[in-house]
């Protein structure tokens, strides 16, 4: 947050020499009227709210409703000894069991932006750099990358663009194998 | 598809640029896929690197370090075709990262809205209106932020019918308080087009803005006793609370009564508190010189004057200050003959 500029001025004046008042320091007079008050400020409040009631000739009703959203919610958290970061809910792909308490339900740390907490976590975490379309469902990822992440011991995060991505699960599932003899039937 | 430039939301993080803060565009597709955006510079502009397919709503998120407490600072719906909305807030102040006023103040709020169905009687409802939506929050004394979990009040939910520029003008905040002239708070305008306008599920928001009010400021001064002739004016002690983001604030005295329009007004230097600040702030600090500074006898009026954007208010006023330093001698002389 920007932090405040505060000046005071620390003008240390001679005024032996000054005759009365200092002039020198004199400026048009500002005109200053003192603040309302609550009372003025509710009448002006009433008023507008008696001219919207005429607007409004019904009742007020919500037609649609609107989702509070949030983004640690709709976020799996990872942490590290020190720090923690977030990503999309989905995007974490692959958790070996010796690594499930990096995934947390609540901050630990200081928060990183994923950028910053991968490099400094590359000996647990691995990158899978995906397409929209995979990250869709509409093409799978690899089989075979897939069935490395087994062996390389790593928390995989899916990302497209370097951004942490959620994958739809048709992505990650085996194609369905086709039974030829069964489509040439 | 249309291939979407997010200039407009990154900027909005220029206000929260620095270290206690972390910003994070996410982009949420049609289909609920979801996609951060990073690595986030404070400024600057990038292209959806797949382009927006049907639509997307990108979100602008900062998240504070000390707490971990969020907040949405923006967000925008991309879509090739349902409704745009544009909100627009004007006030007093020409401040311009979030539009802020005071509370006994006007602003105006301007929303234009296009691509409402107004002539084809058979089309889905949904598409005949958007939603104008206004809500406000009272936040917590001495801050500046509406806290996570903060209650908002709805003042408007009214569905647009018509395309075009419509306005509400001269209008002062919803906001409640017990004490309205330290009301601190929020109020945040919205256009939103209908849940089943083909853009995924809930209402989804087309633009919105908000505005910051902010309390009137007051001040008290401690020192002078109006009773008393002064051969040595006295220290003061001047408290100021809730002086406006943008204000300048100083004593003035001035001789003789009260008046609207002193003559030969003079400013303390001494006294003189400039805030450039995203919130009011409060000081306490003494002046000692207005012994040296008003030299001639006579009978004044001392005044704290707080300028801002809005005019001048005089927050504070005593009358009289007697200066009298003339020896006066009581007595008679008699020869010693």
């Amino acid at each position: 947050m920007k932090n405040s500029i505060f000046v005071v001025y620390l003008l240390l004046c001679a005024t032996s020499l000054a005759q009365s008042v200092d002039v020198s320091n004199e400026k048009k007079s500002v005109v200053a009227h003192k603040p309302p008050t609550h009372k003025d400020i509710a009448k002006i409040q009433r008023k507008q709210a008696l001219a919207k009631a005429e607007i409004r000739k019904s009742p007020l009703k919500p037609i649609v409703t609107i989702k509070k959203h949030s983004l640690i919610g709709n976020s799996t958290l990872l942490a590290s000894s020190r720090y923690w970061t977030l990503v999309p809910k989905g995007s974490v792909i692959h958790i070996p069991t010796h690594l499930k308490d990096r995934i947390v339900n609540k901050p630990k740390g200081k928060l990183l932006n994923w950028s910053d907490f991968l490099r400094k976590n590359y000996g647990w975490l691995h990158v899978q750099e995906i397409k929209m379309s995979q990250a869709k469902g509409r093409n799978k990822i690899n089989q075979k990358a897939i069935e490395a992440y087994q062996s390389i011991g790593k928390i995989v995060v899916a990302t497209c663009a370097k951004g942490p991505i959620s994958v739809a699960p048709d992505a990650l599932k085996p194609p369905t194998k086709v039974d030829i003899k069964d489509t040439k039937n | 598809m249309k291939k979407l430039l997010l200039s407009l939301l990154v900027t909005t993080a220029v206000s929260y640029a620095n270290d206690g803060y972390m910003n994070q565009i996410v982009q949420t597709h049609a289909d609920g896929t979801t996609h951060m955006i990073t690595p986030l510079a404070a400024a600057g502009t990038s292209y959806d690197a797949d382009g927006v397919v049907d639509s997307s709503v990108f979100r602008l998120w900062t998240i504070r370090l000390s707490d971990n407490a969020e907040y949405l600072l923006d967000e925008k719906t991309v879509s090739s075709y349902h409704p745009q909305g544009i909100v627009k807030i004007n006030t007093g102040d020409p401040y311009t990262l979030i539009p802020r006023t005071r509370v006994d103040q006007t602003f105006s709020i301007e929303f234009e809205v296009s691509g409402i169905v107004t002539d084809d009687p058979s089309v889905h409802d949904a598409a005949k209106s958007v939603i104008f939506d206004h809500r406000t929050t009272e936040y917590a004394s001495g801050e500046s932020e509406a806290l996570p979990g903060a209650h908002w009040d709805t003042h408007d939910h009214d569905p647009i019918i018509s395309n075009g520029t419509h306005s509400f003008n001269n209008i002062v905040t919803q906001i409640q308080a017990a004490d309205l002239t330290q009301a601190r708070g929020e109020e945040v305008f919205s256009i939103y087009a209908n849940p089943d306008f083909g853009v995924g599920e809930g209402a989804t928001l087309l633009d919105h803005k908000r505005i910051q009010i902010w309390p009137i400021a007051s001040a008290t001064v401690s020192g002078i006793d109006t009773s008393v002739e002064y051969t040595k004016i006295p220290q003061v002690n001047v408290n100021l609370v809730d002086l406006y983001p943008d204000s300048t604030t100083y004593i003035r005295v001035y001789e003789g009564e009260p008046s609207a329009t002193p003559v030969s007004p003079l400013n303390i230097n001494t006294s003189f508190v400039i805030v450039d600040d995203v919130k009011p702030v409060n000081r306490s600090y003494n002046v000692t010189s207005l012994d040296t500074r008003i030299t001639e006898d006579g009978i004044y009026t001392m005044e704290v004057i707080h300028e801002t954007p809005f005019g001048a208010d005089l927050l504070y006023q005593t009358y009289p200050l007697k200066v009298e330093r003339s020896i006066k001698v009581n007595g008679n002389v008699n020869s010693s003959e």
